[in-house]
């Protein structure tokens, strides 16, 4: 019986042990994302009497809020700036670094240095350098003979500034898992390509593209999702302007929620901004069986 | 082939220069324009170097806003989510590794899949929940939900791939010494378990002292307020000059930046050794 | 109610489900639910146990450099009034508002609160605020009768006070005399005490004092668009048009002078005049020519800016010569302790201590407004401009309205100047626009 005994105190302390992380996971997650859910079918305010709409709120997001269309361009057009910069840049950045020559570690964290900044600093950093009167980029174009561009108030130049300044902020995070994933590339695959006479480029495009994919993708499916969801920056350089030019998904929900306190509808822009994640991130794990090389 | 190799070098090394010093530009002009007079922040031609260094701008983010407490909250808010995180993803880690239940492992898949849950979504419930306890315009939202949400689900999950890795002997000699299971974990488990810690740690408390949403929308007095919240704010005051916001984003990004430079490896390891590749 | 009821069903969903996976842990959601209602308990604890208990009201300020002033006045009153603690919090004026109707909706409202005349109507309209006029209309020594009856309105609803202003300051121009001789030209003072200071006048001033290469520029009337109602309602107002029709019911800006008052802005940014919106430029740096700014500020830069100043009134218009008044008063939030803070509120505002703060803010009491003392509070600026350029105009002066649903009609004109501002819109677009995004929340 000394067996049995042991084995229910490991059951008890078993669940002992995960009981802290259950719990959180109950109240913190769960809980709020099913009540969220509910209640994105109500007019739940801060200031109203609550009330069940139906689906109203997805009726008015998906047919008379404007607003919600030129937010969901917004984020389509940070997206697809940032990810593509962000990734091509980190993998060339990684390709340089990889080769053991003298000092190539000061480089190394010369470029990761943004990613243990905050994003608040970053940006007011960046801020000031695009500042329309005597900011340093302005300063610059002035000596080219140029004259001051309005580019944190401007239709055009507003979303390429935020896209830039955030592309640069976590191409170090990227680099070093691409450098973490070329390390693991056998070097004498290269040798063997030597050897066949294949061209560097020919090199990479067949060895160590395919090596790496599952970096890539894994890179890639956080990268988006991460662009998906800015909002410091837009808060900090932008506040959403001018107009709605850069209002992107979160920033939208915190406006509806904590500004105009509608936490139904907000709700329900959330989950659609979840939906488009989950989709995402479905469609991406499909792609994933065509797009990289091995699966373990 | 030799000389090729050296230019080749040459263009890496001038390549990586350029995108390097890119970089940390950002880090140079914060500095030094945090050192000018607000009268030569906007100079044509620009002013590289502060000359004199107007050291008074230090000085005055301590008089002129409550810089100090900013420091402080963010100080202690990040280390006791860190600790707390780390103390349950450990726990949860190692339960999940090495005991035996039932159910152990759907409920380990259900967990994972609480990381997908994107936080924006249950802001709004949380907040009205935290609102009906009373605790809006407190510290505890800012660290009991970290403390024990996705951040120490991921925590749990590194621990586990770690702890798999550890043989089961280990466990079972423990336990025929007479070990119980809290001791096994406490003076045996534990201690092994410090390069994966080290790992969760780096990432959640880069995570908190970087925390924008929550204390935007949980805190209210300036008291309270945490670094990110407080420099941010400064941006939409009126009245805050450029040299005086820049010295505080200094010295809000110092103590970080100095941790980094001493374990820039630890870091990097960290995050390439995170079972990403 | 139903809120609360959904949140318990969920909860209760979720335990049931913990408890099947993890037996023996179902009482901890009970504990959750217990410790939700033990904290409100104990709220009601500390007004319920003795008579003459100890009462900690709090109050809230955008200002953080007056927190120590009221730190002060709290102490005076807890010498008076043993039981009586007061602590006084401070909340960024850009969120303030956001703030407090949080806290309101979480019964974790201050007591006390700063209000500005835009935020009154919606926490009115929501049944939040305590009507004080008993506390403070009958006591002869506190003569109500004292306070500018005009000053009041804001507060005043359905028969009801809910507040007593503290500080109605006028906009005046600030302007930095060094430059003005330095550049040869007329101060806005002399331009005004020759007939000829207006807005027309205040452009050609400002274009021959920029140097935009050099970071000088001639003029500011702000440069956040989302705060543009603390600089276009005073000018539209001066060239005779109106922002809202009078009851609040619709917007009347789509007009000759709203086109006029937007390309009046805008010329001032195209030239280089004016700083650009966004800019972080503030007079206290020393490059600006004019900036229109309450005159509380003047608190702000005496003695405490390397160049000659001094102020001038608004120019005048088409439309006469109003001017807009900044407005703060005190509100009591309806709570357990109300009746504590209205008692303070009348401490606050009676006429010493209303006199007492009056160093830093424009009083709302005849006697102080007009005292001697007052008027020579400090050698700078002079008595005598002060009441050229401040206290003379107040008779004309004029408070901002407000309007229950203010948060999302200021995001609606806000947005359209943008979109006019950077050229995506003309300034008849963008004024038609802003009338078809405004008027419905009017209603």
């Amino acid at each position: 019986m000394r067996i049995g005994s042991l084995r229910r105190t490991e059951i008890v302390y078993g669940y002992a042990f995960i009981l802290p992380i259950v719990l959180g996971f109950a109240l913190f997650l769960l809980g709020p994302i099913v009540y969220a859910f509910i209640m994105s079918f109500s007019n739940w305010s801060l200031m109203n009497d609550l009330e069940f709409v139906g689906a109203d709120n997805y009726i008015r997001a998906l047919t008379e809020d404007p607003v919600l269309w030129t937010t969901l361009r917004n984020t389509l057009y940070f997206s697809a700036g940032m990810v593509p910069i962000n990734i091509v840049v980190a993998l060339l950045l990684a390709l340089l670094l990889r080769r053991k020559l003298p000092g190539i570690g000061l480089f190394r964290t010369a470029i990761f240095t943004p990613v243990v900044v905050s994003f608040v600093v970053w940006s007011i950093v960046w801020k000031f350098i695009f500042a329309t009167d005597g900011g340093l980029v302005n300063l610059l174009v002035r000596q080219f003979g140029g004259t001051d561009i309005p580019w944190l108030y401007s239709m055009t130049w507003t979303m390429p500034v935020v896209i830039l300044v955030s592309a640069l902020k976590n191409v170090g995070m990227n680099m070093v898992i691409f450098l973490g994933a070329l390390q693991t590339v056998p070097t004498s695959y290269y040798e063997a390509a030597k050897i066949d006479g294949a061209s560097p480029w020919k090199a990479f495009r067949s060895i160590t593209l395919p090596l790496i994919s599952p970096a890539i993708f894994l890179t890639t499916i956080i990268t988006i999702i991460g662009s998906l969801k800015v909002f410091g920056q837009v808060y900090v350089m932008t506040q959403g302007g001018p107009g709605t030019s850069t209002y992107v998904m979160v920033y939208y929900i915190y406006r509806l929620a904590f500004r105009s306190f509608e936490f139904g509808y907000a709700s329900t822009i959330a989950f659609i901004l979840f939906f488009i994640i989950l989709l995402l991130t479905i469609v991406q794990w499909q792609l994933r069986r065509k797009w990289v090389h091995y699966e373990q | 082939m030799n000389n090729k190799g050296i230019v080749g070098q040459i263009w890496i090394y001038a390549g990586l220069t350029v995108v390097s010093l890119g970089m940390l530009f950002p880090f140079f002009w914060m500095v030094t324009t945090s050192l000018k007079p607000e009268s030569a922040v906007f100079q044509f031609p620009p002013q590289w170097l502060p000359n004199p260094p107007v050291w008074q701008n230090y000085a005055d983010i301590f008089t002129k806003m409550p810089f100090g407490s900013y420091f402080f909250n963010s100080v202690y808010i990040a280390v006791i989510v860190t600790a707390g995180t780390g103390l349950v993803a450990a726990m949860a880690g190692y339960s999940f590794a090495k005991m035996q239940y039932p159910l152990r492992n759907p409920i380990f898949l259900i967990l994972l899949s609480g990381m997908m849950i994107p936080t924006e979504v249950t802001a709004i419930p949380l907040f009205t929940w935290m609102s009906e306890l009373g605790w809006v315009d407190t510290h505890i939202p800012l660290i009991l939900p970290p403390m024990l949400g996705a951040g120490a689900i991921f925590g749990a999950f590194i621990v586990r791939q770690f702890f798999i890795t550890i043989p089961d002997e280990l466990d079972e000699a423990a336990k025929l010494d007479g070990c119980s299971p809290i001791q096994t974990f406490r003076y045996i488990m534990l201690p092994l378990a410090v390069p994966a810690l080290a790992t969760v740690s780096i990432f959640t408390f880069l995570d908190r002292w970087n925390e924008f949403f929550d204390p935007l929308i949980y805190l209210n007095t300036k008291e309270l307020f945490t670094l990110p919240i407080g420099l941010a704010l400064l941006t939409t005051d009126a009245g805050v000059d450029w040299p005086l916001l820049l010295a505080a984003s200094t010295v809000a990004t110092l103590p970080l930046l100095i941790v980094f430079f001493m374990a820039q490896n630890k870091f990097v390891e960290g995050i390439s050794n995170t079972g990403l590749k | 109610m139903t809120k609360k009821w959904v949140g318990i069903t969920v909860m209760i969903m979720l335990v049931s489900l913990l408890a099947a996976c993890a037996g023996g842990e179902s009482n901890s959601g009970g504990g959750n639910g217990e410790g939700a209602s033990s904290g409100n308990e104990a709220k009601s604890n500390t007004d319920g146990s003795a008579p003459k208990k100890d009462v900690k009201l709090t109050m809230s300020v955008w200002s953080e450099a007056r927190v120590e002033t009221y730190q002060a006045l709290a102490e005076e009153y807890k010498a008076l009034n043993p039981h009586v603690s007061v602590e006084v919090m401070s909340i960024p004026f850009a969120d303030y508002q956001q703030k407090l109707s949080i806290m309101a909706a979480s019964k974790t409202a201050p007591d006390i609160a700063w209000l500005a005349e835009r935020m009154a109507p919606q926490f009115l309209k929501n049944d939040q605020l305590l009507d004080i006029s008993s506390y403070v209309q009958d006591d002869p020594d506190y003569d109500f009768a004292d306070i500018i009856p005009s000053t009041l309105e804001i507060f005043q609803h359905n028969g009801g006070l809910y507040g007593i202003p503290f500080s109605t300051p006028p906009h005046v121009i600030f302007y930095n005399k060094t430059m003005f001789e330095s550049k040869g030209l007329k101060t806005p003072l002399e331009l005004y005490n020759e007939g000829n200071w207006t807005y027309e006048e205040l452009q050609k001033t400002a274009a021959a004092l920029s140097d935009p290469n050099q970071g000088v520029f001639g003029a500011t009337f702000g440069v956040n668009t989302k705060l543009w109602s603390d600089y276009l309602f005073g000018i539209v107002w001066a060239m005779g048009g109106e922002v809202f029709n009078e009851d609040m019911s619709a917007f009347t800006l789509n007009s000759e002078i709203g086109v006029n008052v937007l390309n009046y802005y805008k010329q001032l940014l195209e030239s280089r005049s004016h700083p650009s919106i966004g800019s972080q430029i503030t007079f206290d740096g020393g490059k600006l020519g004019m900036s229109l700014e309450n005159v509380t500020n003047t608190s702000k830069y005496r003695d405490k800016v390397d160049f000659d100043w001094d102020i001038a009134p608004v120019p005048t218009g088409a439309g006469g010569h109003p001017v807009a008044l900044g407005f703060a008063g005190y509100s009591v939030f309806k709570s357990e302790q109300q009746e504590e803070a209205a008692k303070f509120i009348k401490f606050l505002t009676n006429k010493e201590n209303a006199s007492t703060i009056a160093d830093f803010f424009v009083p709302q009491r005849k006697s102080i407004l007009t005292s001697d003392d007052y008027l020579n509070l400090y050698a700078h600026p002079s008595a005598e401009t002060m009441k050229v350029a401040a206290y003379d105009r107040m008779d004309n002066g004029r408070i901002r309205p407000g309007h229950p649903n203010w948060v999302q009609i200021d995001e609606q004109i806000a947005a359209n100047f943008d979109a006019f501002l950077t050229g995506i819109v003309t300034a008849e677009e963008a004024l038609k626009l802003m009338e078809q995004a405004v008027n419905p929340l009017l209603k």
